[in-house]
């Protein structure tokens, strides 16, 4: 072997290695623990790089991204799940299973937390600090330049619609106040929100009664798991409610668009805006 | 005995009389700050207002139910106890409301109910009609307190059991969470139409329990002494089962398992009426019905937010009252 064949060796070994650092930095094998992060997961980035994603993810039910699930393994989000894949990056919320986030840092996994943001601009900081994590920032911006348009052009077309009082009213009778995306939803979208004029902040349980005396003009019912019989449909199936909401103001807005943060929040202020 | 047994007239007249005014009073309460007699006005007349809609929609079917269900369960406690003969005979404690919520559960959770209004009373009435067969089986010819009692209990816990498992399986993904309402009780978000469905049911059964009165009378001397008596025990105790299971099945299916209020009111009004099983039936209809109002009235003022559940109340009320019965009795200088 001359010594230019060893230069040349060498060179090669040392862009291998500089290959692999820069992979390292970009994460190849990432797991999900939700629903919520596997949304993000699944847009931001291509899925040889995906190692697992939570079962809700491929449940048209609740997932905006089933499309994209088809040949990623899925997870109930148990640590014992994770591990056998080696993943060189595990996402999650503080909500969603935290026994097994603490379980895989202790295993020296590295495990990010994504934010819970609780406004539109909230959700931008949000998937710029994923595409961080999953180096794609330029398809991070991509993305948030998207839902920008999306929710602009459903403000004009709906510019000359009146501003409507609405409230919104889940199963078990919750409804959501100030202080939370789905508030700024409400106003982006071009309502008053009237939990929150009645000084209610984040979640709260109301009766019937105090629904009635709130006098809304359109009632957001969410409609996840609205076709099975259960008792947390009395509240927005009530005749009071049907008697003081006429069918087309009452509005069955899709899980898909609402259950998580993430630029589908877009869709959903499109949709409220256009069936303003 | 020189002590006069009031008329149980006059007795039966003063309870309406009180459960009356507190199904009146339940009309005025609520979470929302109305003016209860002006909803009744608009509602009279037809006035779609916010008040009327409160009154009729909301409070109106709440207190009709809770009248209707108390007095059930009142009048099937002291129609079990007679029937039994054994002062804890209940609907709740010895399984028959757990087996009427085990039959609604399985029609409302699995979409049966879809088939016609009546199915959910049935499903009621057939749990609750399937407990009461099985308890008689298991205390046949044994008339031991103890017997009694301790199958009560068994064929309670394989009914809430059994709720649970049906919950579990259920297509719903609230429907874990609702086992509190069908085994604590609740009258909340009722609608008029839960009263069309469960009412013809349960007048149905108050009128197979009352007519077995004089034969609960006659079987405080014994089933031999009531035969000779020219009743016939085998066709009257399948009429009063069939009450029972009618009266609880349908009430159970819409309001979930209520305890305590058939055991302590029978108690309660027992000395009142001269201990005569016939007199104490329609006594502790008008006495469960006060009893209900009350705890359906005391959970939506007591509640902030998320409303307690009415078994809770009438636990807590009853609970301790049956404690002082108990205590009081075995004290012989009070």
């Amino acid at each position: 072997m001359n010594s230019r064949m060893r230069q040349l060796i060498v060179v090669l070994c040392s862009a291998c290695a500089l290959a692999a650092h820069a992979d390292g930095v970009r994460p190849q094998r990432i797991a999900s623990l939700g629903l919520c992060t596997d949304q993000v997961l699944l847009m931001l980035v291509e899925r040889e790089r995906i190692a697992t994603v939570n079962h809700q993810a491929a449940n048209p039910a609740v997932s905006y991204m089933v499309h994209a699930v088809q040949g990623i393994p899925l997870n109930q989000g148990t640590a014992e799940e994770i591990i056998p894949l080696q993943p060189d990056l595990v996402i999650s919320t503080a909500f969603a299973s935290p026994d097994s986030v603490r379980m895989l840092r202790a295993l020296g996994y590295r495990v990010e937390l994504m934010p819970l943001p609780t406004s539109v601009a909230g959700i931008r900081d949000m998937l710029l600090q994923a595409g961080e994590w999953f180096g794609e920032t330029e398809k991070a911006r991509a993305l948030i330049a998207r839902m920008d348009s999306t929710i602009a052009e459903a403000q004009a077309r709906n510019r000359d619609k009146p501003a409507r009082n609405a409230i919104i009213y889940s199963p078990n009778g919750f409804t959501i106040g100030s202080g939370t995306l789905e508030h700024d939803v409400l106003l982006k979208a071009g309502y008053r929100n009237l939990a929150a004029e009645m000084g209610i902040s984040h979640f709260q349980q109301i009766s019937l009664e105090t629904l009635a005396l709130a006098r809304p003009e359109r009632i957001l019912i969410d409609n996840y798991a609205y076709n099975q019989n259960s008792l947390a449909y009395s509240y927005v199936n009530h005749p009071v409610v049907k008697h003081m909401i006429p069918a087309e103001n009452r509005m069955y807005v899709p899980t898909q668009l609402r259950d998580c943060a993430g630029p589908q929040v877009a869709d959903e202020i499109a949709w409220l805006a256009d069936h303003r | 005995m020189t002590l006069r047994q009031p008329s149980t007239t006059l007795l039966n007249t003063l309870l309406a009389l009180v459960s009356l005014g507190c199904f009146l009073l339940s009309l005025h309460t609520g979470t929302a700050d109305v003016d209860a007699f002006k909803g009744m006005r608009d509602a009279w007349h037809n006035a779609v207002t916010v008040e009327a809609l409160i009154v009729s929609e909301v409070r109106l079917p709440r207190a009709l139910l809770a009248f209707f269900i108390g007095g059930t369960l009142g009048l099937a406690g002291a129609a079990l106890q007679g029937l039994l003969r054994n002062p804890l005979a209940e609907p709740g404690i010895i399984g028959v409301s757990n087996g009427a919520a085990l039959g609604a559960v399985i029609v409302f959770y699995f979409g049966f109910s879809g088939l016609g209004w009546f199915v959910l009373p049935l499903g009621g009435l057939l749990g609750a009609a399937l407990s009461v067969l099985c308890l008689s089986l298991l205390v046949r010819g044994n008339s031991n307190v103890l017997t009694l009692i301790l199958a009560g209990i068994a064929i309670n816990a394989i009914g809430s059991a059994l709720i649970a498992l049906a919950l579990n399986f259920a297509p719903s993904p609230y429907a874990v969470q609702e086992i509190v309402h069908w085994l604590l009780g609740s009258v909340t978000n009722r609608s008029l139409q839960d009263v069309a469905i469960s009412l013809p049911f349960m007048a149905t059964g108050w009128l197979l329990m009352l007519s077995c009165g004089r034969y609960l009378d006659a079987l405080t001397l014994g089933e031999d002494t009531a035969h000779s008596l020219g009743f016939n025990g085998h066709r009257l105790r399948w009429v009063l089962v069939a009450g029972v299971a009618a009266g609880i099945g349908a009430a159970v299916s819409v309001s979930g398992n209520i305890g305590f209020v058939g055991l302590v009111v029978p108690h309660l009004l027992r000395p009142l009426v001269g201990h005569s099983p016939r007199r104490l039936l329609a006594a502790s209809f008008w006495g469960g019905a006060i009893l209900l109002l009350v705890a359906d009235m005391l959970v939506q003022v007591l509640s902030t937010g998320g409303e307690l559940k009415l078994g809770v109340i009438t636990a807590l009320v009853g609970g301790p009252f049956f404690l002082w019965l108990i205590l009081r009795a075995r004290n012989p200088w009070s």
